[in-house]
């Protein structure tokens, strides 16, 4: 009979150790990523895995300088804005009518929606994609917007209703008492209400949105419209046995989601949680 | 107060429902109809005229041995998926439960590569498997063993990517598993552990029935996504290679449809995929659904 004390230490210690061992895996490339791009050529291909001889930032220069990565940037930075923007206000208004008003088949819509995430946009890419070019719309950013908006739109209305259904009926009936509008009513009471969950859903579908690829990759032709994931591949093509430069594309180029997720990780676990954890 | 009644608040909703339910009707239900109806034609997406075939799409796809390729690769990306990221994802969530303080730490750290975009981690990930300079052959190299070619091989590939796939989404899932435990009530355990004294003991007979649910969750999210998340991922780093060996159902679609200019072709095969994703769906709620478990 072991010393239940020391048995306790045992047990943290073996469940810090492979939390730990999991924690390396995890950094461990995105470490090393860093440590490649801050290298020079001939130093990596001699040493590839250890730390630089001389930390050298030309690859990030070069990169900034060469700027077509700004065009990417800037490409999806408006894909994303307008396609958040645009899910946000149509599943909000979609998720309080199913979360707030009896009417039949209500439940069947949201498993409608729902639908969207089992049987996803990119399994019906090909007539998409032909639709699109039929209406002509495939150049530029309409393309890309329609079809994140068309991705993301089913999980949004499904976690908007979650959190309007929250809402006690008491603001409600008082707001109807007062004689608002149908439209006050949402925007007024409703929408202050749920903000929390919009904000969660719509970080997620920024960080969804910014990284998609398989999407873009087919309706966009035109080099000039890529968004960020579709422009690592060009410098994939550029740079091809310089690892160092992709890298600091590669590095670069995870920054601002990196940076989202940092400042609203909480945010972002906590909402995932509530909504999915039921 | 007296309830409206169902149509009037119908008519109520509707303004409500028109802009999501417009770019759901005509990007969505639109183009599944187009797919099916595609699949009955013959086309390369650029002639004027399409030849009806008919069925005959779906007899090619369902003779292809190229296609049933697909679908073992992708039923064992499947399998081998839903054993690991399950395991691993309960796994650490029962261990950051007791993890205190550093539980946030582990966890926000465990959930990074879900964050990244997946362009780069494929191509992360190609650099690591880089027979030349990457980084797991160096390793290998340094103890005196030989490199070997991860993605070189189509066996080695597909578990290659397996890896990969497993580090990019066990983080989510692990998440998701600790959102499933915190709704356990804690005297539960403590009743359990009245009884027995092995926590293995427990696990299996308390929390996992209990986590039914999330697991259910997890699971539908894995199958699914090999049907279409992995999807850039596989093409980034492969391109559904060596030898069609990492070409899962999703690659060979794309493949067919944008490669070879078999449009009705790759839809039948689109349409196929969506019948195969509903019927393990399906199978897979069927499982979990005996009894409910209620306290």
């Amino acid at each position: 009979m072991i010393n239940p004390r020391l048995e306790k230490s045992l047990q943290a210690l073996a469940r810090y150790f492979l939390l730990s061992m999991v924690a390396i895996v995890t950094a461990y490339p995105i470490w090393w990523l860093l440590t490649v791009s801050l290298k020079t050529r001939e130093d990596y291909v001699a040493h590839p895995f250890s730390v630089p001889t001389h930390v050298v930032i030309d690859n990030f220069a070069g990169i900034l300088v060469d700027g077509i990565l700004l065009r990417f940037f800037l490409n999806s930075v408006i894909v994303t804005a307008v396609s958040v923007i645009i899910v946000a206000l149509i599943s909000t208004m979609a998720g309080y009518a199913i979360a707030r008003f009896q009417f039949r088949g209500r439940n069947v819509l949201l498993l409608a929606f729902l639908l969207t995430n089992m049987i996803p946009v990119t399994m019906l890419i090909i007539p998409l994609f032909l639709i699109l070019r039929w209406m002509h719309l495939l150049g530029g950013y309409t393309s890309l917007v329609i079809s994140y908006v068309t991705f993301t739109m089913g999980l949004a209305v499904f976690l908007t209703r979650g959190f309007f259904r929250t809402v006690p009926q008491a603001f409600v009936d008082a707001g109807r008492l007062d004689g608002c509008s149908e439209l006050q009513l949402f925007v007024r009471i409703m929408l202050p209400m749920a903000k929390a969950g919009v904000i969660v859903v719509s970080i997620l579908n920024v960080i969804t949105i910014w990284n998609e690829y398989f999407i873009a990759l087919i309706l966009v032709q035109d080099q000039s419209f890529y968004t960020i994931p579709l422009g690592l591949t060009v410098f994939r093509g550029k740079y091809d046995t310089d690892w160092p430069r992709l890298a600091s594309a590669l590095f670069l180029s995870s920054l601002p989601t990196l940076a989202m997720y940092f400042v609203f990780k909480e945010k972002i676990v906590a909402g995932l949680s509530r909504g999915l954890g039921k | 107060m007296k309830h409206a009644s169902s149509w009037q608040d119908f008519k109520r909703a509707v303004p409500f429902l028109i802009p999501a339910c417009s770019f759901y009707a005509l990007f969505y239900v639109v183009p599944a109809a187009v797919a099916v109806v595609l699949s009955l034609y013959k086309w390369n997406g650029l002639a004027a005229t399409a030849t009806f075939t008919g069925l005959s799409n779906y007899i090619a796809v369902l003779q292809s041995s190229l296609f049933w390729k697909s679908v073992v690769i992708n039923l064992e990306v499947v399998v081998v998926s839903l054993l690991l990221q399950l395991s691993v994802a309960l796994v650490l969530a029962a261990l950051l439960m007791h993890a205190g303080r550093l539980m946030r730490l582990y966890r926000s750290l465990f959930f990074i590569p879900q964050v990244l975009s997946l362009v780069a981690v494929g191509m992360l990930w190609q650099m690591i498997y880089d027979p030349a300079n990457g980084l797991l052959d160096g390793v290998l190299r340094s103890i005196g063993l030989h490199s070997i070619p991860w993605l070189g091989t189509p066996k080695n590939a597909l578990v290659s990517m397996l890896i990969t796939t497993t580090w990019v989404y066990f983080g989510f899932h692990t998440v998701l598993q600790m959102a499933g435990r915190a709704a356990i009530p804690n005297d539960l355990y403590e009743a359990a552990y009245l009884e027995t004294k092995a926590a293995i003991t427990v696990f299996f007979y308390v929390t996992l029935p209990l986590l039914r649910e999330t697991i259910l969750i997890s699971a539908i999210m894995i199958v699914t996504g090999s049907f279409a998340l992995l999807m850039g991922l596989f093409w980034i780093m492969t391109e559904g290679g060596p030898a069609h060996g990492t070409e899962i159902l999703g690659i060979h679609m794309y493949v067919q449809a944008f490669k070879s200019y078999r449009l009705g072709y790759a839809s039948s095969i689109a349409v196929v995929m969506v019948i195969f994703l509903m019927i393990s769906v399906t199978g897979i709620i069927a499982l979990f659904s005996r009894e409910r478990v209620e306290y």
